[in-house]
């Protein structure tokens, strides 16, 4: 399965992923493919830069696939991150709706547990 | 209402301008984010999935009209137009920058309001009944002395760190509408024979991964002796409350690993040393702070019973609101006006700027310019001319916030859930939705009755899950949403703690659960018997085998 990296960006708190040339990015779209895990390393400490340089909070590395040319990730709460709530569909600049995948779609992938926070 | 005065209004102001030093240093890289988060945290400044949330005070739920036009601006020019009413009658708001935060908080200062202590381990907002100062079975007005801990509590040095925490809620009426039992201190009003006000002081009760009612650690205290009371319980708290496990860490925990006794005897030492002291609080300071909440010039009038009762007759859907919405008020020819933010569909407790704006308006137009929030994240203007209320209704129904539901199945307690929250393990608001979508017949709603769905998307409880008739939570079961139903919860005088169900059901199957468990109800209900009564008297055999069928007990 595909990785990725996905962050809070500094400024204003907006989910942002890595970009191959390093740049961030707050479309999905736009983010690394990462196949290789010594690649996905490489590029985490390449992120944690940016996390010292006070571009980026918490970068992590996610799961994702490609779906029919959409990149998603595999679970439910990087999801959310990505496409943003899945509710408020009244409001436009929200970001769009998203549509949770099914349940055996998840199961069949393997999702692993929701990463958890730390309390704030 | 309660102003600054010269001290707040100047503190409230550095306090923003230090923010703006501390933000502009982290956007230069001179603090790092472990450096900057406490004081972010300090300023009810979060990070959550999808950008910085701002949760701002709202003390003991009342404001201004003119606050809540700030309240609007804010929504209008920070955020993406809306905001969010919690169970601490504060507002959150879900899209900030981190670069514009302070200029929010100096705008936010200039209306007197503040999100100092909405985080972090200190005493957060002081909360009350949504009613108080004009509820008719109240004693006396509990904000008085909500204001008076606020005041106290305010930054005091010895309290703004402490192992967790800290939630304190008053009633000033015997039917508690601000769920005191829940909290960490609770404050309950009485009247002596002497005809005097005194509390009667609950301690560690909460929420949470450890849910508990509050026990009584004291019958009688009185206002004199509240700071003092308080200040010992929390001095006792800080010394003995554990630091080391945050799951841990609040007063119900130790409390009820020392058992009440032992807490009352630590308080009493402690409380001895001090309550002759400087705390003691003299009659004219109460009554100082008595005056910022003086009643409004109400009018002389009679109750409009009649001419009211005519109105009932020909609008079948304003009849339906006034017994719905409207409240009895404590002076002749007033009524108090619940404001439902639960429409069908809609998500509990969120309201848009331009409603906020019209509610201001509505509010210095028909009720002295004074707005409340409810802990079921509902607005509420308290004082209203009965005279008013027919046209009162047609521009809150014009406005969509007019669904005569309050108390009933879809007044639906909703925490933000994973839509949102950094915490949550499963979506709470798509629920609330679906929910009211199902219950959304005002005919059959009025039929079931007073009735209280609680939704958190985590174990943190902001939903207060355990203590709604029905309480939902949202789990993670191997990556997939799941929801676990709780029966029994309550948290008025008669607080109690939901038992819990069975297995958790995924998020399509719980409309069809809650159906199942109400047909139940309705089978089993005698006379007018509220859920919650006939839960307690039949049990939860009965709605375990409707919603999970005869073989459950297996499960």
């Amino acid at each position: 399965m595909s990785q990725m990296i996905i962050a809070n960006r500094l400024i204003d708190g907006l989910v942002v992923f890595l970009v191959s040339g390093g740049q961030w990015d707050t479309a999905i779209a736009q983010g690394a493919l990462i196949e290789e895990d010594s690649e996905a390393q490489r590029l985490l400490e390449v992120a944690k830069q940016d996390q010292a340089r006070c571009l980026v909070i918490d970068p992590i590395l996610i799961q994702v696939r490609v779906e029919n040319g959409q990149v998603r990730p595999t679970e439910i709460r990087e999801v959310i991150r990505a496409f943003g709530p899945t509710i408020r569909t009244d409001l436009e600049d929200t970001g769009p709706a998203v549509v949770i995948s099914r349940e055996a779609d998840r199961r069949a992938d393997g999702a692993g547990h929701l990463r958890r926070s730390t309390k704030e | 209402m309660y102003r600054y005065d010269g001290f707040d209004a100047k503190f409230v102001a550095e306090r923003a301008a230090q923010f703006r030093r501390q933000v502009t240093r982290r956007l230069a890289g001179e603090l790092t984010e472990d450096q900057f988060r406490p004081l972010r945290l300090m300023n009810g400044l979060y990070l959550q999935l999808h950008a910085y949330m701002l949760r701002v005070n709202v003390p003991y739920g009342t404001l201004s009209s003119k606050q809540m036009r700030t309240f609007a601006h804010v929504a209008r020019t920070y955020d993406k137009g809306f905001g969010h009413f919690t169970t601490r009658q504060n507002i959150q708001y879900n899209w900030i920058k981190l670069e514009q935060a302070p200029d929010i908080i100096k705008e936010l200062a200039n209306a007197e309001i503040t999100s100092i202590q909405s985080s972090g381990n200190c005493v957060r907002n002081i909360t009350s009944d949504q009613y108080a100062g004009c509820a008719k079975d109240e004693l006396s007005d509990p904000r008085i002395y909500c204001e008076l801990l606020r005041q106290y509590s305010f930054l005091h040095p010895e309290f703004s760190y402490l192992p967790r925490k800290f939630k304190i809620a008053v009633t000033g009426s015997p039917n508690d509408r601000a769920a005191v039992a829940v909290h960490d201190i609770g404050l309950r009003m009485h009247r002596n024979e002497q005809d005097e006000i005194g509390f009667e002081v609950l301690v560690g009760g909460g929420l949470g991964r450890t849910p508990y009612i509050g026990q009584t650690i004291r019958n009688w205290l009185a206002p004199e002796d509240l700071l003092s009371y308080v200040e010992a319980i929390l001095r006792v708290y800080n010394m003995q409350g554990r630091r080391d496990n945050i799951h841990k860490a609040r007063i119900k925990i130790i409390v009820n690993q020392m058992g009440i006794d032992k807490y009352r005897e630590l308080v009493d030492k402690e409380w001895e040393f001090t309550k002759n002291g400087a705390l003691k609080v003299p009659d004219d300071e109460i009554e100082r702070i008595r005056a910022y909440f003086a009643p409004p010039a109400y009018e002389r009038l009679q109750d409009l019973t009649a001419e009211l009762a005519v109105a009932r007759k020909a609008d079948r859907a304003f009849d339906r609101w006034l017994r719905g919405n409207v409240i009895e008020h404590k002076v002749p020819g007033y009524a108090i006006v619940n404001v439902s933010l639960k429409a069908p569909g809609r998500v509990p407790g969120d309201i848009t700027a331009d409603k906020m704006d019209a509610v201001a308006d509505i509010a210095d137009k028909y009720s002295f310019g004074e707005i409340r929030v409810s802990h079921r994240q509902n607005l509420v203007l308290v004082d209203v001319k009965q005279s008013d209320l027919q046209q009162l209704w047609r521009e809150l129904f014009a406005l969509e916030l007019a669904t005569p539901n309050l108390g009933l199945l879809s007044d639906i307690i909703c925490c933000p859930g994973l839509d949102y929250c950094a915490l949550a393990n499963a979506r709470a608001i798509p629920i609330a939705q679906d929910i009211s979508h199902a219950f959304s017949d005002l005919d059959e709603l009025q039929r079931i009755g007073h009735f209280t769905i609680n939704i958190s998307g985590c174990m943190n409880a902001c939903g207060h899950h355990h203590v709604g008739h029905i309480g939902i939570l949202g789990v993670d079961k191997r990556g997939e949403e799941y929801f676990q139903l709780t029966l029994g919860g309550s948290s008025d005088q008669q607080a109690s703690l939901g038992d819990r169900l069975g297995p958790g059901l995924p998020q399509a199957e719980v409309p069809g659960a809650i159906r199942k468990i109400v047909d139940t109800f309705l089978k089993r209900r005698e006379h007018e018997e509220r859920f919650i009564d006939t839960y307690r008297r039949v049990g939860i055999e009965p709605f375990k085998e409707a919603v999970y069928g005869s073989e459950s007990q297996a499960a």
